[in-house]
């Protein structure tokens, strides 16, 4: 039986204790009672009364503030010789604590300091993390690859497929499995109204290759992509729970709605609940090739069946197509067969020539969307956390420095410079870890912050936080701030030669301190020019960018995005009568004061995002072969759309007034038409009708033979539906030119594009008015709802706000960067200061000396500003050189502006420069202050 | 030499008191017993040593260290002794009780004590 006191409370009271015979005393007394608890009350009670006075004891002795002696005073020098090293630790660690407590104004600043480093870098990191370095949604995610068709002679990439070309690339053996995804505009009926819930076709082998599986129910089914299966649908977990209250008897249940089926207007469908997905599923639509800014995360998953419209069609590129590759298939192998693959269909069809065909892996697609930015930011971040590293380590070594008297002494009574040297390490590592609990804090806070102030996708910051690896990360790097801050004060600390130190006093002092601080002050230096220089050259770009003519008069027209009921439940469409609803939505409006112009369109108008799309045919000319093909943007618009959007015509004349309205009632006559007036942007001019006048000139939509488009004229029957009619070949004749209008964003070229006159033009309205468009548009949104219980307004936007969204990702890129440059520029100047600040006390002495044998105090101050500029120009060279080298990396991200632009980096080495001699001047204006009779007397 | 009754708190009278009573065997245990029984509970060693080094320092206590024994696994121990400045704050902590107390057994004997 064990007689012996449990050996790891002694174990650790042994540590603690004092090893004077007060603590021996201690653990006698405690062992003593121990034996005697084992004889009265047996072992095991008598173990653990042990381990709880052990404990009590401990308490006492580590809470701080304990009425003992100091334990290193209290014993003799043969028992100092053997104090454990763990107790010597624990003294220094309070030693440090009550250190840094002594001067708390510098200890704060180090921490506020150290946690903005460490902060902004977690922050950063968070992002990363969950932008690139998170493995994607899928099980084999680097297996998977994007399919994109593509027409490399005319440089047109489609972000999608078609139909037929999906299903004969299905069929490649390289692919294990292959995914399509398809936008759905679904209606859910609850009761007499209409909900639209965000919906998307999909295809069964998608949750597959997610590697996920409905928690209720199945996926679809294989049988469920062919063409017109049972209408059933998965429902998110989301849906579930908000709309059904998380029923678990909804399999099985109808939803009855009403789905739009492009070709065939809307039509009901009482949809089968067969599936319910887990909670925060969602499809992958951030990791793809897909229009984010238009993408809303579906509620509803239908089968990929239950889509009609231009199966058929290969020039419809309607679908986003995945695919899996097989194991043991490269890149390369699956690239050479969907390549013969799509050369065969290019072969077959003629609608496809010059088709190919790439294969892009989703973490490339990731990274190119994605990376750069965010290597800037992290580049910019890691910068920061140097000057940081460096500032502190300037302020360490100024402490450091300044108790040159107490090392000094320390060392004399026996300290040995290890042991200094540790203490000091230790003060630095306190600072750290406060520094770092408290940049993690902030960057929690930060990466909440860069969720709200990244506009839209910027970042595609949705799942940043803080977690295990970024924690590990932050953790890390403030172990490397630690050693970058702390060591070089800690070793030149204690380089003291106690002697020479406690003898000379302040006046002399190791000038080497002084030399280690000159180098920390020119790298921040040097790094405060490069990161201001990135910023002033996207501030720059900022600048190129909202310099861009849009092509639009942004400042006075605002965008109504307007929707009817669908289909059937609408008197208006029902009866083809838009076109009459929208007739009196633009007199009502254009009867409002304040208002100059109305006008509608499509969805595709000025900055909406939209991409070009289709092939036009001249009338004088053979149908374009395949390398000759262009996108060219086709647009609906009302009369009134230029005089609205503020759109200059250039030549030729806009849209008349009843044109459009001719041509809405002519849809319900039989009537052979010549032509229709349209108007034709400069870029469209330009390419096809190059140094002649575009006015008169005729064309067709899409790819026509005109001899037989003019020779059927006269014949054409218009069908009731007006998109389908515009497929016909109907003659478009040039009567204006108009402006370039940036549709996808204000760095792209705007693209080629025509307007046609389009009555029914309902989803969106342009109103142009004389005072401050934000204080008119709730006014107009009212008048505009109050024509009609039908009309709803869904959106309504200064065009003004739409140019700040286009642009935000660049305003966030240079805010962001200048916030940075901001912190590296003050940190700097407060680096700079403090070294001079520091080097005139030193030399108190020696300004002294030089004042009272006659030198001027002029003469003395630009001694110091002196040394300062010798700190700052060559700091200024080394960043200059340095963003010459380094900022090419921002080059994508930056408009109008080269990345080696001199006017910026003169513009950030001046500032620099200022304020290095505003850092210079304050201190040295205190040698101005210094009276030698003073100072020399009391030497 | 003079000392200020607040120096005295209550749980440091008690332990002077303890190490006065047990004379030469002045021992941590032993005056860890004393309290022990008085209080009727475990009493936490943790405050006891805390207490003793207070008075210690105050120089209300002294100790002398004795040779070690086997039952203390070799290690030496310490024996207590009041010293005539601890002697004489726990005299006049009772005066000053005493002063206190004047008249007032009625009053609480009121309460039904």
């Amino acid at each position: 039986m064990n007689r012996r006191p449990p050996r790891l409370s002694t174990r650790l009271l042994s540590l603690v204790l004092p090893s004077s015979v007060r603590g021996e005393a201690v653990l006698g007394d405690l062992e003593e009672e121990f034996h005697r608890r084992v004889e009265e009350k047996g072992a095991f009670r008598a173990r653990w009364w042990y381990r709880r006075q052990a404990w009590r004891v401990i308490g006492l002795y580590i809470r701080p503030g304990r009425p003992t002696v100091d334990p290193v005073s209290a014993c003799s020098p043969a028992e100092a010789a053997r104090i454990r090293p763990l107790e010597s630790l624990t003294q220094d660690v309070s030693h440090a604590g009550r250190t840094l407590v002594r001067s708390p104004g510098v200890s704060a600043l180090v921490i506020l300091i150290l946690a903005l480093g460490i902060g902004v870098n977690t922050a950063i990191f968070g992002a990363i993390d969950a932008v690139l370095l998170r493995p994607l949604p899928f099980q084999h995610p680097n297996r998977i690859v994007q399919i994109i068709d593509s027409f490399e002679q005319v440089e047109r990439t489609e972000v999608a497929l078609s139909f037929p070309n999906f299903r004969d690339y299905e069929r490649a053996r390289s692919f294990s499995h292959v995914a399509a995804i398809r936008s759905a505009r679904l209606f859910v009926h609850e009761g007499e109204r209409r909900i639209e819930a965000p919906a998307a076709h999909i295809s069964s082998e998608l949750l597959t290759m997610m590697g996920a599986r409905p928690a209720l129910g199945r996926g679809f089914l294989p049988q469920e992509d062919r063409f017109d299966p049972e209408p059933v649908a998965v429902l998110t977990h989301e849906y579930w729970q908000r709309e059904l209250g998380g029923d678990t008897a909804v399999l099985g249940s109808t939803i009855t709605a009403t789905l739009s089926v492009q070709g065939e207007g809307w039509v009901p469908v009482i949809l089968e609940v067969v599936g319910v997905m887990p909670e925060g599923f969602g499809l992958p639509a951030h990791q793809i090739n897909e229009d984010y800014r238009v993408w809303v995360e579906p509620e509803f998953y239908l089968p990929l069946g239950m889509w009609h419209w231009g199966r058929g069609n290969r020039g419809m590129y309607a679908l986003r197509a995945l695919a899996e590759l097989a194991p043991g298939v490269g890149l390369a192998q699956a690239r050479e067969e969907i390549g013969s693959i799509a050369q065969g269909i290019a072969e077959q069809d003629p609608a496809a020539a010059g088709l190919s065909v790439s294969l892009l892996p989703l973490k490339q697609i990731r990274q190119s969307r994605y990376g750069t930015a965010l290597t800037v930011l992290w580049a910019a971040s890691s910068l920061i956390l140097l000057v940081v590293c460096a500032n502190v380590a300037s302020l360490m070594l100024g402490r450091a420095l300044a108790r040159e008297r107490e090392l000094a002494v320390r060392a004399s009574l026996g300290a040995s410079r290890g042991r200094l040297f540790r203490s000091l390490l230790i003060e630095s590592a306190i600072l750290g870890a406060l520094g770092a609990a408290a940049g993690v804090g902030l960057a929690h806070q930060g990466s909440a912050l860069l969720k709200v102030v990244s506009p839209g996708d910027v970042l595609g910051l949705e799942d940043a936080g803080l977690n295990l690896e970024v924690l590990a990360f932050s953790v890390v790097i403030s172990l490397l701030t630690v050693l970058l801050f702390g060591v070089l004060p800690a070793w030149r600390g204690t380089r003291v030669d106690p002697a020479d130190s406690l003898q000379a006093g302040r006046r002399a002092g190791g000038t080497g301190g002084l030399r280690s601080m000159r180098w920390l002050v020119i790298g921040q230096v040097a790094v405060s020019v490069v990161l201001l220089a990135g910023a002033g050259l996207f501030v720059r770009s900022l600048d190129a960018l909202l310099d861009v003519d849009p092509g639009f008069d942004a400042e006075s027209t605002i965008r109504f995005s307007v929707d009817l009921p669908p289909g059937s439940l609408s008197r208006y469409r029902q009866e083809h009568r838009e076109w009459a609803l929208f007739g009196q939505v633009r007199e009502r409006l254009r009867g409002m004061p304040g208002v100059v112009a109305v006008g509608g369109g499509g969805g595709d108008g000025p900055l909406s995002g939209s991409l070009p799309f289709g092939d036009v045919t001249l009338a004088d000319r053979a149908p374009p072969a395949p390398a000759e093909r262009v996108s060219v943007a086709w647009r609906g618009i009302s009369p009134g759309f230029f005089e609205a959007t503020g759109t200059p015509v250039i030549r030729g004349r806009s849209l008349r007034e009843g044109e459009a309205l001719a041509l809405a009632r002519d849809s319900r006559i039989r009537q052979p038409r010549t032509s229709v007036p349209v108007l034709v942007n400069q870029a469209m001019a330009r390419h096809f009708w190059p140094g002649d006048d575009p006015l008169g000139k005729r064309f067709y939509y899409g790819i026509q033979d005109p001899a037989v488009v003019e020779a059927t004229l006269g014949e054409v029957e218009w069908s009731e539906e007006w998109d389908q009619r515009y497929l016909e070949p109907v003659p478009l004749e040039v009567v204006g030119v108009v402006a370039d209008v940036k549709t996808v964003g204000l760095r792209e070229d705007a693209p080629m594009a025509y307007y046609t006159p389009m009555a029914r033009v309902m989803s969106t309205l342009y109103v142009r008015v004389a005072a401050d468009p934000y204080s008119m548009v709730n006014q107009l949104r009212n008048e505009i709802e109050a024509i009609d219980d039908e009309i709803r307004v869904t959106a309504a936007e200064p065009m003004v706000q739409v140019v700040r969204e286009v642009t935000a990702e660049t305003r966030f890129r240079a805010s962001v960067l200048s916030l940075f440059a901001g912190v590296a520029v003050v940190m700097t100047a407060l680096g700079l200061f403090g070294l001079l600040a520091y080097a005139v006390r030193r030399r108190t002495h020696e300004i002294a000396v030089r004042i009272s044998v006659g030198a001027r105090k002029g003469q003395v101050s630009g001694m110091i500003v002196l040394d300062g500029l010798k700190l700052a120009v060559p700091g200024i060279i080394l960043g200059g050189l340095l963003s010459l080298g380094g900022l090419g990396l921002a080059s994508s991200l930056l408009y109008g502006v080269e990345p080696t632009d001199p006017v910026t980096l003169v513009a950030a080495s001046t500032l620099v420069l200022a304020v290095s001699l505003a850092a210079c001047w304050l201190p040295a204006r205190q040698t101005t202050e210094v009276e030698p009779a003073e100072i020399l007397r009391a030497e | 030499m003079s000392v200020r009754n607040a120096d005295l708190g209550e749980f440091e009278q008690l332990v002077l008191l303890a190490a006065l009573r047990l004379g030469d065997e002045a021992y941590a245990p032993s005056i860890a017993e004393v309290l022990e029984d008085r209080a009727g509970r475990e009493m936490s060693r943790g405050t006891l040593y805390g207490a003793l080094d207070r008075l210690e320092q105050k120089g209300l206590l002294e100790y002398t260290v004795e040779a070690p024994t086997r039952q203390r696994g070799g290690r030496r121990r310490r024996r207590f002794q009041v010293t005539a400045a601890g002697q004489e704050a726990l005299a006049q902590t009772r005066a000053v009780m005493k002063q206190m107390w004047e008249g007032m057994d009625d009053r609480l004997a009121g309460e039904g004590a």
